[in-house]
């Protein structure tokens, strides 16, 4: 779980970062691009719902 | 019928309780430890929990105060070791329904079960 | 006057919900957590990101970026709320107290600094309902009105009064406030659907007009200033996130269960990124329609320039949902933070009557007071943009992130080095930031420095850089004292809080009369030496007595020597009683649960003899299992009262050696079943004491060692310095130190197996035979058997 987080946040910092200072020019390019990668970290970050143990017998 | 919810670190124990339970036609499942079992509540959102109050980490009574303490508290059955007036006081005064103890027959849990599902 | 109105019946609106709440404390769900966190977008969020937008396109979103990054870390800010629960932390400052050797100064350090910080964050609100209702009564441009005038005044008095009656109704040692956190969730809903209905409704115009825009907006530039400018701002706003009193408040103090957590973690960035779509869309539609406009007032002029007063409404109630919800929450958490760490030492050490109702008045004062120096600062500062004034606390709460990082997750932090950071990060946030603001004629700041950079950027990079190197630095050059050591293990390990503070030097010669010095200099060492010693003294005094002379020693009383006299009077008579019924309570429970298996399994056999073979099967072996166990059980409780009961114990001659290969031919079966090899070294040792019990004692540490070897099994016999020894080592997992005591206690297990008992009475024999048994190793378990010498000539009885 743990490492998990550490891998999104280094892949957030480096979505966050590096990329949109080389998008085509225009404003509206880098805010696209930047509510993208935002999307997509809030769906990884939420990722599957845990595993459960209700059907197993024992 | 019934979600129910065991939290019981004794294998030995659970596996009768639980083995009668669903042959009653219940949904079952089982936890061995309190904060495995607080998770699996919320979850399952289970009508009736048998709570065991010796339980590794959280202790019983905490688990049982924090599963009354939801928005749609559980019927809680007590499960104890410990049969002493203070205990079976305390239980039932956090809001426990009902309180057993061990050694327990199968037919008297399953009497308090249907009482406590009606 | 509808807009007064309309500000009382939503405050009406806010009281009532309020009330409600308060009465249903258990209507938490994981949904009004993550809205409650909401009451990180402010004002400023509302109109002061459409204003920044205007000029440096995305140079609005580090802001909430930055806590997106923040929360994927959830599972590491698990651990605070752990700690913040087990040791009803109220504040960040509470936190460093406790964490760097309960230390009050540095508490009331990181307390004032940070009251000092925020009180330009609470004026921004203010200054944003001040300005967007004189703006919507349509007297843009025109003079301040006059104090009494003014309804950001009123408001905030109002806001007081909201703060007091929901905030500080009661002292909660845990400081829960449900109606209050049910409130703000709905302030934060309010403002978000405000906003992106204000936003909806001025695009649609936009389009059905034919309105032309600039589709085009300012872009950040790829040079290294912009960079370092953008990179800066994300990590302010990450560590600010966590770090500004009302975000601790609502995350960690409000927090019910840590499930809630995990589920914000991903939730509340997505309100983050819902409440900043209009943004945009907001600022180009205000550029092309309202050149010249204040850019902080769009969110309200749109509206207005495109026909609807209702819906400027509406804007202005979402804007004013944000400020009030924000002054409310960190008001409160100010209130909480200056009573708890400045205030109720003087309380609870003056000789006044109802301490409580006294905190409880002055956290009702301190809200008034608060909420009116912010208002203050609001009439008397030069203008600045909203998001200015925001960001200029953003740095200062960050402040306290070095010191309360490395408290969380480095042991070796230390409270001199933290504070010397601190110190260092608020003089250089105060020279490049605060001061500015307040006369930038004077005070330059750092912006001659690196023209290119933000300032704030500067700022926060000096003052956080400073600050941590500092932290580090000192946690390595200053000595910590032995307090700071314990508590820095009770909150990095996470290890149980110790129940006792003391000096060492006093309680030795206390503790000097029941232990030995050898035990007691290892005991010194130790940072949990106090909790050990009283395990130890339990043994001796049994538990309660022992409690009650520790708790004496520890408290600082000057009638120690008293209660040892008692002690040592009461207890020869009290303690055997005592100890006796705790161990039949003790195993009463025990044997409970295997019968309680017995009684289950013989019971379903009976209820269902239609039942499957195979299951009949295993049930059957099931209830043979528990047998077996319960068996074990009372064999072992009897020979555990046997040797209680002391006498009839022989006296011969013998030798480990021989004992050894005894055991080891008798465990040779058990041995091999679990394909165990077995090295010996069987020097003499001879002694005296009785055959069957030692033997018996070795059988049990042998069959211990089978149950915990991987592979291999060592026996050694030696002598050395007039006492005879014996070792069984194995190579399994081992003991950790912390347990090496309490495994020889009745009913202390290492995991499952075995029944708890074994090793309680090989510890008896061994103190029976005037000798020890102890454990060490550090790969693998060493089990040592020390016993006087005897000698050949010598025949006792």
């Amino acid at each position: 779980m743990k490492l998990r987080s550490l891998f999104l946040f280094a892949l957030g910092l480096l979505l966050f970062s590096y990329p949109l200072l080389y998008l085509p020019p225009g404003g509206l390019a880098q805010a696209v691009y930047l509510f993208a990668a935002w999307g997509l970290l809030i769906v990884l970050n939420r990722g599957l719902p845990s595993r459960g143990n209700e059907e197993e017998p024992r | 019928m019934a979600r129910i919810l065991i939290v019981e670190d004794e294998a030995s124990i659970r596996l009768p309780l639980e083995y009668i339970l669903r042959q009653e036609g219940h949904q079952v499942a089982w936890a061995e430890s309190g904060e495995e079992g607080l998770r699996l509540a919320e979850r399952l959102q289970p009508e009736l929990v048998l709570l065991d109050l010796m339980l590794p980490g959280l202790d019983g009574f905490e688990v049982l105060q924090q599963l009354k303490a939801r928005q749609k508290p559980p019927r809680v059955l007590i499960l104890s070791a410990r049969g002493r007036e203070v205990e079976r006081a305390k239980g039932l005064a956090l809001g426990a329904e009902a309180y057993l103890v061990k050694p327990f027959g199968l037919e008297e849990m399953l009497a308090e079960v249907r009482r406590l599902l009606e | 006057m509808s807009l007064l109105l309309l500000i009382l019946a939503y405050l009406a609106l806010l009281f009532a919900l309020g009330l409600w709440g308060e009465g249903r404390g258990r209507l938490r769900s994981p949904w009004v957590y993550t809205l409650s966190l909401g009451v990180y977008a402010t004002a400023w969020t509302f109109y002061g990101s459409v204003g920044r937008a205007t000029q440096d396109g995305v140079g609005f979103l580090p802001i909430y970026l930055g806590p997106t990054l923040g929360l994927l870390l959830w599972p590491f800010w698990l651990k605070l709320l752990r700690l913040a629960k087990r040791h009803r932390l109220t504040s960040w400052p509470d936190f460093l107290s406790a964490r760097y050797g309960n230390d009050r100064l540095l508490g009331s350090l990181a307390a004032l600094l940070l009251i000092l910080g925020l009180l330009p964050y609470l004026a921004l609100q203010l200054k944003a309902i001040s300005q967007s209702f004189i703006y919507l009564q349509g007297s843009t441009g025109g003079p301040q009105p006059q104090p009494l005038e003014d309804v950001a005044l009123y408001t905030a008095l109002a806001l007081a009064l909201f703060t007091v009656l929901f905030g500080t109704r009661r002292l909660d040692p845990l400081e829960r406030h449900p109606g209050l956190v049910l409130a703000v969730a709905f302030e934060s809903l309010i403002k978000l659907l405000a906003f992106l209905v204000v936003a909806v409704f001025v695009l649609w115009k936009v389009f059905q007009l034919e309105l032309s825009l600039p589709w085009e907006t300012e872009r950040l530039a790829p040079s290294l200033e912009a960079q370092f400018n953008w990179s800066m701002l994300i990590l302010l706003s990450m560590l600010a996130f966590f770090f500004l009193p009302r975000q601790f408040y609502v995350m960690v103090v409000e927090n019910e269960q840590e499930e809630h957590l995990r589920q914000a973690a991903w939730a509340f960035p997505l309100y983050l990124l819902l409440i900043n779509l209009p943004v945009l869309p907001l600022s180009l539609a205000g550029l092309g329609l309202l050149p010249g406009l204040n850019p902080d007032l769009f969110v309200l002029a749109l509206p207005l320039h495109l026909g609807s007063y209702e819906l400027a409404l509406l804007a202005f109630l979402g804007g004013f949902s944000a400020a009030t919800a924000m002054v409310v929450v960190e008001a409160l958490a100010l209130s909480i933070l200056i009573s708890n760490t400045l205030l109720s030492p003087l309380v609870l050490r003056s000789p006044l009557q109802d301490p409580g109702q006294i905190l409880l008045n002055l956290r009702r004062v301190t809200v008034v007071v608060l909420l009116i120096l912010a208002y203050l600062y609001f009439r008397f500062s030069p203008e600045a943009s909203l998001v200015q004034m925001g960001l200029v606390s953003f740095v200062a709460a960050a402040q306290l992130a070095p010191a309360g990082l490395l408290g969380l997750f480095w042991k070796e932090a230390g409270r001199l080095g933290v504070m010397l950071g601190m110190l260092a990060g608020y003089a250089l946030w105060a020279y490049g930031l605060f001061l500015p603001g307040l006369w930038p004629e004077v005070f330059p700041g750092f912006a001659s420095w690196f023209p290119g950079l933000d300032p704030v950027a500067q700022t926060a990079f000096l003052s956080l850089g400073a600050n941590l190197a500092l932290a580090v630095l000192g946690s390595y050059a200053f000595a910590k004292s032995k307090e700071e050591a314990r508590q820095a293990q009770v909150f990095v390990l996470e290890q149980a809080p110790p129940a006792y503070q003391a000096d060492w030097e006093r309680v030795r010669p206390v503790l000097g009369r029941f232990l030995e010095a050898g035990v007691l200099e290892e005991l010194a060492r130790s940072p949990e030496g106090l909790e050990k010693a009283e395990a130890l003294l339990a043994g001796v005094l049994g538990p309660a007595s022992a409690r009650l002379l520790m708790a004496s020693v520890a408290q600082e009383a000057p009638r120690v020597e008293e209660v040892v006299e008692a002690v040592e009077a009461y207890r020869s008579l009290k303690e055997l009683d005592q100890l006796k019924d705790e161990f039949i309570a003790t195993v009463s429970h025990e044997l409970r649960t295997p019968l309680t298996a017995i009684r289950s399994f013989a019971e379903l056999l009976h209820m269902r003899p239609g039942m499957p073979e195979e299951e009949r099967r295993e049930f059957l072996r099931l209830l043979v299992e528990e047998s077996q166990r319960l068996s074990r059980l009372v064999n072992r409780v009897l020979d555990l009262a046997e040797l209680q009961a002391g006498p009839g114990l022989k006296r011969e001659p013998l030798d480990l050696a021989s004992l050894a290969q005894e055991a080891l031919k008798l465990s040779a079966p058990l041995l091999a079943e679990r394909g165990l090899g077995v090295e010996t070294r069987l020097e003499p040792a001879i002694l005296e004491g009785d055959h069957d019990r030692l033997l018996q004692l070795l059988l049990n540490l042998l069959s211990n060692a089978a149950r915990h070897a991987k592979s291999r099994v060592w026996v050694r016999t030696y002598c050395e310095g007039g006492k005879s020894r014996l070792e069984v080592e194995d190579d399994g997992p081992g003991v950790p130190p912390e347990m090496r005591e309490a495994i020889f206690e009745s009913f202390r297990k290492l995991g499952k197996g075995g029944t708890g008992l074994g090793l309680a009475i090989c510890r008896r024999i061994a103190q029976a035979h005037g000798g020890r048994l102890w454990v060490e190793g550090e790969e693998g378990a060493r089990f040592i058997l020390e016993v006087e010498r005897g000698t050949d000539t010598h025949r006792g009885g």
